[in-house]
């Protein structure tokens, strides 16, 4: 396959990834949020999990890696993952899954301009 | 911001309205699910944006950053829409139809576990596929000639991987995701060795940039190679090496300061060597490999120290035997099956021809394309 198509499969599984961030900090913000929300579950999971690269889902898992190649990848991202599937969530850890939420927007953007034939 | 953005989402929606209304109602029946599917993804961003506008909560300045990502996935969803498939519905012709025609008797010869894509000639990057839209793009030429054709069967394997719900893409895919576990092992286990060596950090920033690659796009790419090799057997490894010859770069590429697309071309045909002696094709499989070092040997190029590190035998023959596994309980027919069907026995046959007698093999492939125009 051409790259065009690669990178916009690509791009189409991390808009995926992004748009469930957004959906949960949404909630959270609105304070509407709760453990047994599925969107919540389901970042919760692919967080907690990201050590053992994502869980059985073979677009978990591949978000997880990619995550984890990230040089300033941090173990903090599975205690953000319990904290939600938990009652536990605080502003750190808002704050936190809004950078994870700007920095899949810088994914996302950079795999379009490859797609586009630019450098990143 | 608010009014700004309030602005650029009613911009949007209208836009993404004018390019419904030139979606063709006259089409030929093949490209009538690709006009649904594209019907389907325009509305489905314009009910994201509508959302955006209707929401009140949308309008408090909290959410304006939740807002404005959700303002530019649409405007990228719509792009895509637009330059990838109504541009191809826009230019469907006789040529897209008879392709159509190929891709569906392939389909059936296969037993393709999913709907066959939709065919057309629009492609400016070679072979290509876009499972989001079904789609599959050819460059104008490649309908007419017969030695890349086996890339269909690479590109028809992408839908299986990006299939999220159909039971009959899983195994493929749990296939995938073991194999993916082999190449992450073996990357968590060199970052360990370089820790406790101390190393510079550069060689750990390789290791991660290895490490993205297999995962953004190596194991698939890998997985698709073996499933057109399981599928319509040595002629695609044939096809990647004709491909190389014409096109390829460095065969032993290692990405070291970006993530790259494809595996190098190399490590592909180690793969491709590996599953085709899994399938019995042994001996096909030793003149292919030869040919591939003569062609490397003409191009002059060797490899880098961290080229076998980066792509080591064990990791490529386990996704060998993991994409076999796969295939065979995804039900597709194999290129082993006595029962070979006529695409197969022509792809395969223009290989034969061609080394026959490569200067005069254009004389039979006229006659076999027009052959496969009538299947």
């Amino acid at each position: 396959m051409s790259d065009m198509g690669l990178y916009a499969g690509l791009y189409e599984q991390i808009r995926e990834y992004a748009e469930l961030v957004d959906g949960v900090l949404i909630a959270l913000k609105e304070g509407k949020s709760s453990p047994s929300d599925t969107p919540r579950k389901e970042l919760g999971r692919l967080l907690a999990n990201l050590a053992e690269n994502g869980g059985d889902d073979l677009s978990a898992r591949r978000i997880a890696m990619i995550l984890r190649s990230k040089t300033d990848f941090d173990p903090k991202w599975s205690e953000v993952g319990s904290a939600l599937l938990s009652d536990k969530v605080d502003e750190k850890t808002v704050d936190l899954l809004e950078n994870l939420a700007q920095s899949l927007e810088e994914d996302q953007a950079a795999t379009v301009a490859r797609m586009r034939g630019g450098i990143t | 911001m608010n009014d700004y953005l309030q602005g650029s989402i009613i911009q949007l929606i209208e836009r993404g309205r004018v390019l419904l209304s030139k979606i063709p109602v006259d089409l030929p029946r093949e490209f009538h699910l690709l006009a649904q599917s594209c019907r389907q993804r325009l509305c489905s961003v314009l009910d994201r944006l509508q959302g955006l506008i209707d929401d009140p909560k949308m309008q408090l300045p909290l959410f304006q950053p939740e807002r404005l990502r959700g303002l530019r996935r649409a405007a990228r969803d719509m792009d895509f829409i637009e330059t990838i498939g109504i541009a191809a519905l826009n230019r469907a012709n006789e040529d897209d139809k008879r392709l159509n025609v190929l891709i569906e008797r392939i389909h059936h010869e296969i037993s393709y576990p999913l709907l066959p894509p939709v065919v057309t000639l629009l492609s400016q990057n070679y072979f290509c596929i876009y499972p989001l839209l079904n789609l599959l793009c050819l460059p104008l030429g490649e309908g007419d000639s017969l030695l890349h054709l086996p890339d269909l069967y690479h590109e028809l394997a992408h839908p299986l991987i990006v299939e999220k719900y159909d039971p009959r893409a899983k195994p493929f895919q749990n296939s995938l995701s073991q194999a993916l576990d082999t190449a992450a092992l073996y990357i968590a286990e060199e970052l360990e060795k370089e820790d406790r060596r101390r190393s510079p950090a550069q060689f750990a920033f390789y290791l991660r940039q290895w490490l993205r690659s297999w995962a953004e796009s190596w194991a698939i790419e890998l997985f698709c190679d073996l499933f057109a090799v399981y599928t319509i057997g040595p002629a695609y490894a044939w096809a990647h090496l004709h491909l190389c010859a014409k096109r390829g770069g460095n065969p032993f590429s290692v990405p070291t300061l970006i993530p790259s697309t494809h595996p190098s071309d190399d490590a592909r045909m180690r793969t491709m060597l590996y599953g085709l002696h899994i399938t019995g094709f042994s001996e096909v499989a030793g003149n292919i490999g030869q040919r591939w070092n003569q062609l490397i040997a003409v191009s002059g190029m060797k490899p880098e120290p961290e080229y076998l590190r980066c792509y080591p035998d064990h990791v490529l023959k386990d996704f060998a035997q993991r994409a076999y596994e796969g295939v065979s309980a995804t039900g597709c027919c194999w290129s082993t099956t006595e029962m070979k069907g006529r695409v197969y026995i022509i792809l395969n046959q223009a290989w034969v021809e061609f080394w026959n007698d490569p200067v005069n093999y254009l004389v039979w492939e006229r006659e076999a394309v027009k052959k496969l125009k009538e299947l």
